[in-house]
């Protein structure tokens, strides 16, 4: 990543992205719509057999053989593509990397949107894990929130990242090996 | 007896349903869509691999994935472009 440049010293621990559950939920509809033309066709097609006079009247047309079909179905599909690709960019490049000494929080929004914030595991003071729901309870992922101290405290939310315990324990060793000579 | 004709001189439009105006119209439109389509398909595919290159060039799945795009485009492209 270009977003940030590891200080001597630093390494990077994890770097996480969002569960592969999640992201196929997310291109479950593209999926879907995929296949309904299919099925209109297939559905049309069973029509057609069961009554003949539909084939000379509305659904006449509607199969591959006609160009103007294949035109449409070519293209639909082509804005789906285009749409899962998308949603594909957004999850890759999307992803939080903890460091020995810091936290970096990349968020791809959309094209020409990327939100790179950083901040310290020295500064952070709270970090919370959220796993709510069947889904995210057997697949295991969650979300996980971290929050700063100081004047200008702020939060860190990811969702959808895969053992959002683990990653928190990991934080919290990070953060232990920051200050060896803190004791609780 | 005189019988009267009445001639009615309506204006002549060209029908929107006879075959010839209407097949003409809907392949002008499917062209047209068809290459806009593209268009907006080659915008959006450079800006997608600028992504990929700027932020993800680093990453073993840059190229494979911009790959990917590119062919199955391609093919859905070919597979459109028979219906013209």
């Amino acid at each position: 990543m270009e977003e940030f440049t590891l200080e001597p010293g630093e390494s990077i621990t994890l770097a996480v992205r969002k569960h592969w559950f999640v992201f196929t939920l997310e291109l479950l509809p593209y999926f879907i719509l995929a296949l309904v033309p299919l099925f209109v066709l297939s559905f049309a097609s069973g029509l057609i057999a069961a009554n003949p006079s539909f084939a000379s009247g509305v659904t006449g047309d509607l199969s591959l053989s006609n160009p103007l079909m294949r035109l449409a179905l070519g293209l639909y599909w082509l804005v789906l593509w285009t749409g899962t690709f998308n949603t594909f960019t957004r999850y890759y490049l999307d992803q939080w990397v903890i460091t020995t000494t810091r936290i970096v929080d990349i968020h791809q929004y959309g094209f020409f949107d990327r939100h790179v914030s950083s901040f310290l595991l020295g500064h952070v003071q709270d970090v919370t894990t959220d796993v709510n729901g069947l889904f995210p309870t057997l697949f295991g992922y969650g979300t996980l929130r971290v929050e700063t101290a100081g004047d200008a405290s702020q939060h860190f939310l990811m969702g959808g990242i895969p053992n959002p315990e683990g990653i928190r324990d990991l934080i919290l060793r990070e953060i232990s090996a920051l200050h060896p000579t803190a004791q609780p | 007896m005189h019988s009267t004709t009445t001639l009615v001189l309506a204006p002549q439009f060209p029908s929107l349903f006879s075959s010839t105006f209407g097949v003409a119209n809907v392949s002008t439109v499917a062209f047209a869509l068809f290459w806009f389509a593209i268009a907006l398909v080659l915008i959006y595919s450079a800006i997608a691999v600028y992504h990929w290159m700027r932020y993800g060039h680093r990453s073993p799945i840059a190229i494979p994935a911009i790959c990917v795009h590119i062919f199955v485009s391609l093919a859905l492209i070919g597979f459109a472009a028979t219906g013209l």
